[in-house]
């Protein structure tokens, strides 16, 4: 039930059964003794008087309830310290709603598109693969219709036109300009020859010192036709590949056949044939499911190419209810997944930045441990308790623009048609920033109904786009009230309690 | 009977700790200002294993060593000053965690590729010295600019162009720019002073006009003031000897007549000026003043009485947390900010040589240069002898002109080992 409205101090308990106070106002996580726990469960219970209490104990030791007998000096102490956290604010909360009231603005999405250093192109909708878990396929609500188009050439050359006059602006703050350049599909080498033509028109079109990178994510079905061209500008490219031929039995062709062999025989032929590229260009993701494990997938790419693969999770969102089951026979979670003991440690070491669970991990450190800042700026301005814009979603373009073969404009390739923030006219793209803002925090006040009552308000980490839709809206998954909030804590303490490494390793990226 | 439980020294993730040579640590709590200072070489090597990566603010403390009469005292030292504390728990438990406050950037100055996409967002202050034409002769006039903000005067007459100042500030007006310093020679002497002005307010920055009294005196024209007058502006007017004080005071009564924001800074070269200007602000109820100590080369004692830092003015400024971690990152006395003399030098650090000249140099190239190639804007001093040799030095505020100007970098009486 959304029933919270103020974030309050919360005091939790480890795996380990050790106690830790958590500061909303403070941001911060600390270690406390059991015995100011207890006084601050009171309080936070509002059990009357504390003061009082400890005075009328009387004796030289007070039973407590699941702590035994404590010496009442020891309890006047932590009553002192429990008056100095509260005088420094440790114990002190606030209104969600009034944290949330941020919302961003035309100038905002300028801003930040002048910024935009990745511009991904949709370059066809046609893929010469089924897989079983594709995001397009028969699991998922069909929300939008592929039907087999490809991206106008003249649509991506206005485009990119467009973006450079703005990455040329002063609203640009980089140094020389340079942007990368993605495609994606469907399958985008089905439509080589269009990137053939943005690549070429990119290269003509270049200003001085400015330089552009190109990156393709791939089956590699089509990988041997085209890598001269490839190698030759330098892209850096994404393979997927799940694994070993069993491991890799979701990804077939439409008439059912494995993809597998071909597959290892294209990127074998890079390796042979461009060494070097291969060590520095090419990247492999792999999906996580019934078919294969993290353990598996590890010494696969390790004996084979001598590579950490990225890690993905087959997307739990946007089933389609009839394949529900359909799902449930497909889908794993990775952090469930028991991974031998003698070799946890080295592949969580090794693929620690790609492992789904790893990445919560990574988040929760980076979120919780209260010395994390954006950029040099924020050592000097920042507040911790400014309004904030709600949910994870990001501000329109921060990590990308995305244009489609529609010429819908997304804020990234992992999100639906239908999120679209704008829809461009193909002789005259000109991105209307005033609709994208207004687009974009429509959606916000959608989702803002549940950010209200939850607890994870100020560091959450779900895209609002993954449970609202035009005219849909599902409950977040991520919402925590107060209890969800503590357990979530208490889950990510524990952890750390258990592995401390993670806490610097990912501190000293 | 074999004992069950473990004993977890552990310290308040909000506590600075620091460990020198010859077995010298200090501990200091940012919520109540207190110091924990210690040389016994047992303590000593418990705090170097409780700060490490390795056990992370906590640490196992078996029995006897916590019945030592030094360690003793020094966990109830920590209890009381709320620095720490001891946990008991079960063996079997394990052992709790602790955040132990390490300080990260993700923009970071040292990782070239993302630093490059928004190299602009770091720059947030630039002082411009628009000209160098002064009527004046004062003796501090050639090295006063070295050792804080001040005025200077030039050989030959120069002034920074208009055009340049205009593009200058489109170009900033989406970066991190936070405040605009405008100084001279004389500023009312610039050929452009009234559009240049104009440009400046209409910025949305802040803007702090440098002025020495002298040049106001000698204005007359209401009209002038009137000009800087904006809520984001605000006059530092500069105070140095000799000064008549019946003029001094008649321009603060004159002053106080518009509404603007203005601070008089007082030059200080030895106690009789310091005694002189308190007398002015006294007779003329000034509230709003700072004092600027000035280095003559002749007044050494004078610096080290009343402005070399003792012990207890490190400790009374209580600085916070953040502020102790961001100066193992950066200096903020130096951090994003560009200064602009009049022939078009860009200077970091005014006692270095410039970065480069705006004539010639994009922004972005000179905000390049010094991150990749001068580092003063990461001058801590963690990287200077000899205050990286003491306990005190992220407590200390960060270096400043003074430092590199009298070269020396410990201004403090504090004995170092």
């Amino acid at each position: 039930m959304r029933k919270e409205n103020f974030k309050k101090f919360i005091v939790f308990k480890s795996d380990r059964n050790f106690f830790y106070l958590y500061s909303p106002v403070q941001n911060r996580i600390q270690l406390i003794s059991p015995i100011l726990a207890y006084i601050l469960e009171l309080e936070e219970s509002n059990k009357g008087e504390i003061k009082q209490w400890i005075r009328n104990t009387g004796s030289k030791k007070v039973i407590i309830k699941g702590l035994g007998y404590i010496d009442k000096r020891d309890l006047q102490y932590y009553y002192s310290k429990f008056l100095f956290f509260k005088k420094n604010k440790f114990l002190d909360g606030y209104v969600i709603r009034n944290r949330i009231k941020k919302r961003i603005t035309e100038n905002d999405v300028k801003r930040v598109l002048a910024n935009v250093d990745t511009v991904g192109f949709e370059v066809t909708e046609r893929c010469n693969l089924d897989c079983k878990y594709c995001t397009y396929g028969d699991l998922y609500i069909k929300n939008e219709k592929r039907r087999n188009r490809d991206l106008n050439i003249e649509l991506a050359k206005n485009i990119l036109k467009t973006l450079n006059k703005f990455r040329f602006s002063n609203l640009n703050l980089s140094k020389n300009r340079s942007y990368s350049i993605g495609f994606y599909g469907g399958e985008p080498l089905l439509n080589f020859p269009l990137i053939e033509e943005i690549v070429n028109f990119a290269q003509r079109n270049k200003r001085e010192s400015q330089e552009i990178n190109f990156n393709i994510t791939t089956n590699a079905i089509l990988i041997n036709k085209h890598l001269d061209f490839l190698v030759k500008h330098d892209f850096r490219i994404l393979i997927s590949i799940d694994g070993s031929f069993n491991n890799n039995s979701y990804r077939c062709f439409p008439n059912g056949k494995p993809s597998f062999n071909q597959v290892r025989n294209n990127i074998k032929l890079i390796k042979k044939k461009y060494p070097d590229f291969f060590r520095r260009n090419i990247e492999f993701n792999s999906v996580i499911h019934k078919k294969n494990s993290i353990q598996e997938i590890y010494y696969f790419f390790k004996k084979e190419f001598e590579k950490i693969p990225r890690i993905s999770e087959v997307s739990p969102i946007w089933i389609d209810p009839k394949m529900k089951n359909k799902f449930k026979e497909i889908f794993k979670i990775t952090k469930k997944e028991v991974i031998r003991p003698a070799i946890k440690k080295q592949i969580e070491r090794e693929m620690r930045l790609y492992l789904p669970y790893m990445k919560d991990i990574n988040f929760f450190v980076l979120v919780y441990s209260g010395f994390v800042f954006r950029e040099y700026f924020d050592l000097f301005y920042k507040d911790d308790l400014s309004p904030i814009i709600p949910t994870g979603t990001c501000i329109p373009f921060a990590k990308k623009i995305f244009i489609t073969v529609g010429g819908e404009i997304l804020p990234c390739e992992n999100v639906g048609y239908i999120h679209y923030l704008d829809i461009l006219d193909k002789k005259n793209p000109e991105i209307n920033f005033e609709k994208i803002a207004k687009r974009y925090n429509k959606f916000l006040e959608m989702a803002v109904v549940e950010c209200n009552h939850c607890y994870w308000v100020n560091r959450c980490q779900i895209c609002m786009f993954t449970f609202l839709s035009e005219g849909i809206i599902k409950n977040c998954y991520g919402f925590k009230t107060k209890s969800q909030f503590q357990s979530y804590l208490a889950y990510f303490i524990s952890i750390l309690e258990k592995n401390p490494q993670f806490y610097t390793e990912n501190l000293s990226i | 009977m074999k004992n069950k439980y473990d004993c977890w020294l552990y310290i308040e993730s909000f506590v600075h700790i620091s460990t020198k040579l010859k077995y010298k640590s200090l501990l200091y709590n940012p919520y109540n200002g207190m110091v924990l200072e210690n040389n016994n070489p047992a303590v000593f090597k418990i705090l170097e294993k409780i700060k490490s990566n390795e056990n992370l603010y906590v640490f196992k403390i078996s029995r006897n060593e916590l019945g030592k009469k030094e360690i003793k005292n020094f966990v109830s030292k920590l209890r009381n000053n709320f620095m720490g504390d001891v946990i008991l728990a079960p063996s079997e438990n394990g052992k709790p965690f602790q955040m132990k406050p390490i300080p990260k950037v993700f923009a970071n100055i040292d990782d070239k590729e993302t630093i490059n996409n928004t190299i602009l967002r770091n720059l947030m202050e630039i002082t411009f010295y628009i000209n160098n034409v002064c009527e004046h002769d004062c003796s501090i006039c050639e090295n006063a600019y070295k050792q804080f903000l001040f005025c200077r005067k030039g050989d030959s007459p120069e002034e920074l162009e208009i055009k340049l100042l205009k593009l200058i500030l489109e170009e900033v007006k989406f970066s991190g720019i936070i405040k605009f310093s405008i100084i001279g020679g004389n500023l009312f002497s610039y050929s452009a002073i009234d559009e240049f002005n104009h440009l400046c307010l209409t910025s949305g920055c802040k803007i702090e006009y440098y002025i020495n009294f002298r040049h106001m005196i000698s204005l007359g024209s209401v009209s002038r003031f009137k000009g800087l007058a904006n809520k984001n502006s605000t006059l530092r007017i500069l105070v140095n000897f000799p000064v008549i004080e019946t003029n001094l005071i008649r321009l603060i009564i004159f002053l106080n007549k518009f509404e603007i924001r203005k601070i008089f800074e007082f030059i200080i070269e030895d106690e009789e000026q310091f005694i002189f200007s308190k007398r002015i602000i006294s007779r003329s109820r000034l509230d709003n003043f700072v004092f600027r100590p000035y280095f003559n080369q002749r007044n050494k004692t004078f610096f080290n009485k009343n402005v070399f830092l003792k012990k207890k003015d490190i400790i009374s400024a209580k600085p916070t947390q953040e502020e102790i971690l961001s100066r193992t990152i950066i200096n903020k006395n130096f951090f994003g900010k560009l200064i602009f003399l009049s022939n078009g030098d860009v200077f970091t650090n005014i006692n270095k040589k410039p970065i480069g000249n705006i004539y010639r140099d994009s922004l972005r190239t000179l905000v390049s240069e010094e991150i990749f190639n001068r580092h003063y804007w990461k001058i801590t001093r963690e990287k200077i002898d000899p205050c990286n040799r003491c306990v005190y030095e992220n407590l200390c505020p960060p270096i400043s002109n003074y430092e590199f100007f009298l070269v020396k970098y410990n201004l403090c009486n504090m004995k170092i080992c």
